[in-house]
């Protein structure tokens, strides 16, 4: 009931018919915004003008200022000049060939410990499986007990 | 755009406004100050928006425009704290006696404090009395959202104004 008592107020607004003296408020206000826009014109041009001239002169202080910045820098601070010597490995290690320790003296300590290093292990034959180990085993209690 | 044609276009975009922008306006407003007021933005919100009016949503915003400039009108009445005139408010030949102009006040001053797609809708509805479709295609929703938008828009007036007497007869 609320409800339909809303919506029909609702309706009533919308079928409001405009008085004249709101249609005539309406014409004056929009005559005045017009005009108003109008005075706007008449005044944009030299504004305008005056606008992109600053813009221009702000410009062209920008591209000198910078200018005169970069002059007084470069002939302050000079380069300095670089020598082909100065480019003879100075920060280059050259690739290593083999171990580093054999690259010292010949028969230094640290040059015989790499080739030992660098030799198969002699460990590495000692190493037997399971079977042989059993096999061995064997064989030597035969031995024991002949 | 350049100024001249920019305000051959807001010429045009008046002429062509104006009558639905007055009409609108003053039923929402309901009061010559407030009015007057709502047209003056309705106004510059055009010619601040002179490229949106020119395409294809134009009649979609238009609609934003109206209801924006009423919810501006009201928030600074209500904001100077100004008591609106009784006399200025017009009066509204309705069959239901119960319903004065001072609730009619009171109703405008809740739509326009409605937030903006509910305002558009439930204006849309039972203020210009268009359908559910249409009311999608001016916002730019679904059917389902604009039935929506409406429903929201009536609960929230009717708790806001469930303080008035008229509901009980």
């Amino acid at each position: 009931m609320n409800e339909e008592k809303l919506i029909q107020i609702l309706k009533n607004i919308g079928q409001t018919d405009v008085p004249p003296n709101v249609t005539l408020i309406a014409e004056q206000t929009s005559q005045s915004f017009t005009a108003a826009l109008n005075v706007l014109q008449a005044q944009r041009p030299q504004r305008t003008r005056f606008v992109i001239g600053l813009r221009l002169l702000a410009a062209a202080a920008v591209v000198l200022l910078v200018f005169a910045i970069g002059l007084s820098v470069g002939q302050r601070f000079t380069p300095p000049q670089t020598q082909l010597s100065s480019l003879n490995l100075t920060g280059y290690a050259l690739p290593m060939p083999t171990h580093p320790a054999v690259q010292q003296a010949k028969d230094g300590f640290w040059r015989q410990k790499a080739l030992a290093a660098m030799q198969p292990r002699p460990y590495a034959q000692t190493k037997f499986d399971k079977t042989s180990l059993l096999n061995t085993y064997k064989q030597y209690l035969k031995e024991k007990h002949v | 755009m350049r100024y001249s044609k920019r305000l051959e276009l807001f010429e045009k975009l008046k002429k062509e406004y104006a009558g639905y922008l007055t009409s609108t306006l003053w039923k929402l407003t309901g009061s010559t100050d407030i009015f007057t007021e709502a047209i003056q933005y309705a106004f510059l919100a055009i010619w601040m928006n002179l490229e949106k009016l020119t395409g294809p949503q134009a009649g979609a915003y238009i609609y934003r425009i109206a209801l924006s400039a009423n919810s501006k009108a009201w928030r600074t009445r209500i904001g100077r704290n100004v008591q609106i005139p009784k006399t200025d408010v017009f009066k509204i030949p309705t069959a239901d006696a119960s319903v004065d102009e001072e609730t009619l006040t009171l109703v405008r001053k809740e739509i326009a404090k409605l937030p903006e797609k509910q305002a558009q809708a439930v204006v849309m509805r039972y203020i210009d009395q268009r359908d559910y479709q249409t009311i999608a295609d001016k916002l730019n929703c679904a059917e389902d959202t604009a039935r929506s938008h409406v429903s929201k828009a009536i609960v929230a007036l009717r708790e806001k104004l469930a303080h008035l007497n008229i509901w009980e007869s």
